[in-house]
């Protein structure tokens, strides 16, 4: 167990904008975490400086001991919450350029998720419907062997077949020491996978526990407890 | 992991550049098949018929029209493709790529390169097509014979003008991707914001011109043109080189500027909306 992500007094404001505001937070390896907050809360700003798409006005952040750049880089896998391929490309055309650039990236397991759902290799991205867009690039970023899987509201423009399964290629697909960092507001949807999480609310970490604890010993879900604590 | 993005970049830049610059020399090609099969330009632009003379003259406009406008044409779409590739959505995945900003640099601004190089090269073989003839190629080399003599006998002005077209492409692409790379910075209207700075480095360009002119005593009192007019000793290189020498150590100084500017902004700087 080692910790994969650390923030040291982390913060981000845009313009007058605190979006993140003095963040202190560890996350270990091993573990499937939900960052769950309401819409602007945070989370993608969070996960961006992770990718280090944003550089901090404040504070550090650590992964794996690197700050981001080229060498966290290679041990993250990012799933934005946009699509992020060049649509002229053909999927085949994607998964090579995965396997091109990141040594951990396994190939066979992309094809034969690709297989399994149908999904024709040499289709040009633009031609797919925005759900099998998003298969795609879930595929892609599932089929590396990350240490430090970041998927941004993965599951939130997709049917709820479509989520099911997208949450069952996450359990199926990670490394038993990586840490999966799923930020969403489709709680209910996803608490069933989640080892642990950290609520977050207008830039403050407002709570971080196990699920099981919640669950458990508060006798609540994690659905119920975050409606009380981001009630209106 | 330069040569794997320069690939890349060149693949997807090159899925429009390539169509169009084979589009221009088939347009150019069949030009001068037509125009050569009818007589030539001149019976065709002085025939009876009215709708062929101008259909002529509106052919031959289109012409130029496409032969001068395929290199900025080139050089905006490069600009443009950086632009989307970097800091839109796609660079969602171009700045998780585990490579560093001088490479992801590096790699656009050389594919760019090389298409303007392919430009130059495009543009010359479609001239070429259009109007080349034996008369022409005999008159080219006398030119070209009489250039290199001229050229051999003023050897520092000669060097300097060298080095200065070598150069200019370098820094045309560098002043681009920095532009672009400033305009990022304003969190809203990026590209206005992009079209702007280049604007002010056109303007910073042309401000160093002035001054070099006046340092170097172009418009001074007994001089005209840094020639005083009151001696008999002079040619054109003596006054041409001073300014020559400080233009290119400025433009090889902007060059470094807008490397250096474009790096330290993709690294430390990036805020992708």
């Amino acid at each position: 167990m080692s910790t994969i992500l650390e923030c040291k007094n982390l913060s981000k404001k845009y313009g007058r904008k605190q979006a993140l505001d003095n963040i202190t937070l560890s996350l270990e390896s091993g573990k499937i975490i939900g960052l769950l907050g309401p819409n602007g809360s945070g989370k993608t700003t969070l996960i961006k400086l992770i990718n280090g798409l944003l550089a901090p006005t404040g504070g550090k952040l650590f992964i794996n001991g690197n700050t981001p750049g080229v060498e966290s880089k290679k041990i993250v896998s990012y799933l934005p919450e946009r699509t992020y391929l060049d649509e002229t490309q053909k999927v085949s055309e994607a998964i090579t350029l995965f396997e091109d650039f990141y040594k951990d990236f396994d190939r066979s397991r992309a094809i034969s998720m690709l297989e399994k759902l149908n999904i024709d290799s040499n289709a040009r991205i633009k031609t797919l419907s925005k759900g099998t867009k998003e298969k795609v690039q879930l595929i892609l970023v599932m089929s590396r062997r990350a240490k430090l899987y970041c998927l941004d509201e993965p599951i939130a423009g997709v049917d709820p077949a479509a989520r099911d399964y997208i949450l069952s290629t996450i359990i199926n697909n990670y490394e038993p020491d990586s840490t999966i960092l799923i930020s969403t507001h489709l709680i209910s949807d996803v608490e069933n996978i989640l080892d642990e999480v950290v609520f977050i609310k207008n830039g403050h970490i407002v709570l971080k526990n196990d699920v099981e604890d919640i669950r458990f010993n508060q006798g609540k879900s994690v659905d119920v407890l975050f409606r009380e604590v981001f009630k209106c | 992991m330069l040569g794997k993005l320069f690939k890349y970049e060149w693949r997807s830049i090159s899925k429009l550049l390539l169509p169009i610059h084979g589009f221009v020399l088939l347009f150019a090609l069949l030009s001068r098949f037509y125009f050569t099969i009818s007589g030539g330009t001149d019976a065709l632009l002085n025939t009876d018929s009215t709708i062929i003379g101008t259909l002529t003259m509106l052919l031959i406009f289109a012409l130029v029209i496409v032969i001068s406008s395929i290199a900025i044409f080139t050089y905006i779409y490069s600009g443009y493709h950086f632009h989307k590739n970097v800091f839109t959505d796609q660079g969602y995945l171009t700045n998780t790529l585990p490579v560093t900003p001088s490479q992801l640099l590096l790699s656009k601004e050389l594919a760019a390169l090389l298409w303007l190089l392919i430009d130059v090269v495009v543009i010359s073989i479609s001239i070429f097509i259009l109007v080349g003839s034996t008369e022409l190629f005999s008159n080219f080399s006398i030119f070209w014979s009489t250039l290199i003599r001229y050229a051999s006998q003023t050897p520092l002005f000669t060097t300097l003008i060298i080095i200065a077209l070598v150069l200019s492409p370098f820094l045309a692409i560098g002043i681009l991707f920095f532009s672009i790379t400033l305009g990022n910075l304003a969190s809203s209207h990026k590209v206005l914001a992009s079209i702007g700075a280049y604007v002010g480095i056109y303007v910073v360009q042309q401000i160093f011109g002035l001054i070099q002119l006046v340092v170097w005593g172009y418009f001074g009192s007994t001089t005209i043109m840094r020639v005083n007019i009151y001696s008999n000793n002079y040619s054109f290189e003596t006054f041409l080189n001073p300014i020559l020498i400080t233009g290119l150590i400025f433009n090889i100084i902007l060059i470094a500027v807008c490397w250096m500017g474009s790096k330290y902004i993709m690294t430390k700087r990036l805020n992708l909306q």
